[in-house]
């Protein structure tokens, strides 16, 4: 592995404890770790995922269901009822131990949400926000090409992302909801807008001062970032197009404390 | 002077134009110009003046001038409360009692009455509009006490530029009288959804930036002095997609509809949804071009028609 990479985007070991990881998160420049996970096709749950990734296009948030609760309403609705009973229990214990991961980070209570939908806001670099005073996010995307990609904050042209952010940012957010809603094309959607399609197709953005210090997260690995409060900053990143047919089962867990 | 409309049920009754006056907040701005300005606009029968609470000397300066005329009963003042909390973009994450409390909505709309000398605003808004602050907080409550009191006419919200989905719970509950969105040639999305739901609920609307922040005024690529804060909001690449649009734009434009400037006001009050434009404007002869372009009336449907295909903000 490249040392600038390790330096920016540090590792840590699966199991390790919260508060190792914590020291790890707090150390690492951009703001992010990784956790390397299995291949796919070694997964216990490999024939559920596999079933899921098939019904691209939804997203649920767990809000007060336990994993096992959320991932049996998901199974029933998209699937056949009772299908795979054992595979997604074996999920679900995996989801609720990184949900207590993510919540002794932040000290704070953790929402898990599950999607295989693309959204096409991710494209564009953007910190995730909350108004809690510790946050962090953990993002596990399960059968995708291409990893989230991550930067120093130092990268970024703060006045200009701000500039074009209060321009893009509801755009991008009503572009989500139709692509969500509609599964329309990207391209189609924003046919009238070509600057900004070759932006996010590209990753070539005028507030990215170097591309040469963004760096992805190894495909298929568990992420960890710190999420934007108003007492810390947040970690820079975004997806990538070439996730776009593919964006596989993202599992989705943000942990806060007031 | 066309007639005035009425802003939303039981709103008040105001001119199709009004005095957007976020310009006559820069730095080096001519006070003695813009208090021209702001007479003579009264003078030619605007009564809607759209203001941020925060621009305290421009409430001064519209307080002078509300005393020298004999406006003070007529004048309906579309005023912004200032939130709690900076944003820099749309924060459904902030919630609205941390942003607005009602507290504070109260002593701001208490102290501009005082400064601008009149005994009730037009509408008191809150800015940058998120729908999750629909059933949060006490700012709803706070307005309809204001409202009960008298202080305001009607209780709007002021969307976030081209965040037009924002508004359409507040919309259809019918607990606001108003509605101001970004709506120009650039940006006609409101005419999708939220502006036929106004016409269905009896909502007002307050159209803003119908030049695009001055850019559909002028056919010429133009930069802005550096502590103008579009100069950084026009990056060069922002600047340079928007002269090519402007330029493409203006080719298309019949003369006998006017320049590009009076066809860019003319669309905005081509649909029926839209109660007034707020134009930001520095000076007499802007005022007097924007008089003339209103005075024109709307576009045909098939003039506004055919100008939709340049819409890219949307």
């Amino acid at each position: 592995m490249n040392t600038e990479r390790a330096r920016l985007v540090p590792q840590s070991r699966s199991g390790a404890a919260p508060g190792a990881v914590r020291r790890l998160l707090d150390e690492s420049p951009t703001g992010t770790i990784e956790i390397l996970q299995p291949p796919l096709d070694t997964l216990p749950y490999r024939g559920f995922i596999a079933a899921l990734l098939d019904r691209q296009g939804f997203k649920l948030d767990f809000n007060r269901l336990s994993p096992h609760e959320a991932l049996a309403l998901v199974s029933d609705k998209l699937l056949n009822p009772g299908a795979f009973v054992a595979e997604r229990a074996a999920l679900a214990t995996d989801i609720t131990a990184l949900a207590e991961l993510a919540g002794k980070l932040a000290g704070g209570r953790p929402a898990v949400s599950i999607r295989t939908c693309f959204a096409p806001g991710d494209l564009v670099w953007h910190v995730d926000r909350v108004s809690d005073r510790t946050a962090f996010r953990l993002l596990w995307p399960i059968g995708r090409p291409a990893g989230m990609r991550v930067t120093p904050a130092g990268n970024v042209d703060a006045a200009l992302h701000r500039a074009y952010m209060r321009r893009e940012h509801p755009l991008l957010c009503r572009l989500d909801t139709r692509v969500l809603r509609t599964g329309a094309a990207v391209e189609a959607l924003w046919a009238h807008r070509p600057a900004q399609l070759a932006a996010m197709i590209s990753g070539e953005f005028p507030f990215l001062r170097d591309r040469a210090q963004e760096f992805e997260i190894t495909p298929g690995a568990l992420s960890i970032h710190r999420v934007e409060t108003p007492q810390q900053s947040g970690a820079w990143h975004r997806s990538s197009w070439d996730n776009r047919a593919a964006p596989g089962l993202q599992i989705v867990i943000t942990a806060g404390a007031e | 002077m066309t007639p005035l409309r009425r802003l939303g049920r039981n709103g008040p009754v105001v001119s199709p134009c009004t005095i957007g006056t976020t310009p006559l907040a820069a730095p080096g701005i001519d006070r003695r110009e813009a208090g021209a300005m702001l007479a003579l606009a009264l003078e030619r029968g605007i009564n809607a003046i759209e203001l941020d609470a925060a621009h305290g000397r421009v409430a001064d300066l519209l307080g002078q001038t509300i005393a020298r005329s004999d406006m003070r009963q007529r004048i309906e003042v579309l005023a912004r409360v200032t939130p709690r909390v900076r944003f820099d973009l749309p924060s459904p994450h902030i919630p609205a009692q941390q942003a607005y409390p009602g507290r504070h909505i109260r002593a701001e709309t208490e102290a501009l009455l005082r400064t601008l000398g009149i005994e009730q605003l037009g509408v008191q808004q809150i800015h940058a509009w998120c729908r999750e602050w629909l059933h949060e907080g006490d700012w709803l409550e706070t307005l309809g006490r204001l409202r009960e009191e008298g202080k305001i006419a009607g209780i709007g919200i002021s969307l976030w530029d081209h965040d037009v989905e924002a508004a359409l719970d507040a919309v259809a509950g019918g607990a606001i009288n108003s509605v101001q969105l970004m709506y120009n040639l650039f940006d006609p999305e409101g005419a999708t959804v939220l502006l036929p739901l106004c016409q269905q609920t009896g909502t007002g609307v307050i159209a803003r930036a119908p030049f695009y922040f001055g850019t559909l005024a002028s056919k010429q690529v133009r930069s802005f002095p550096p502590h103008d804060w579009r100069a950084a909001y026009f990056f060069d690449a922002h600047r340079r997609e928007t002269f090519e649009r402007v330029q493409r734009l203006a080719r298309g434009v019949d003369p006998a509809a006017g320049s590009l400037a009076t066809v860019a006001l003319r669309f905005c009050l081509s649909h029926p949804a839209v109660t007034t434009v707020a134009v930001g404007t520095r000076t007499r002869a802007q005022l007097e071009a924007n008089l003339d372009a209103i005075a024109r009336g709307p576009l045909t449907p098939d003039e506004a028609q055919a100008l939709t295909r340049h819409a890219w903000l949307c």
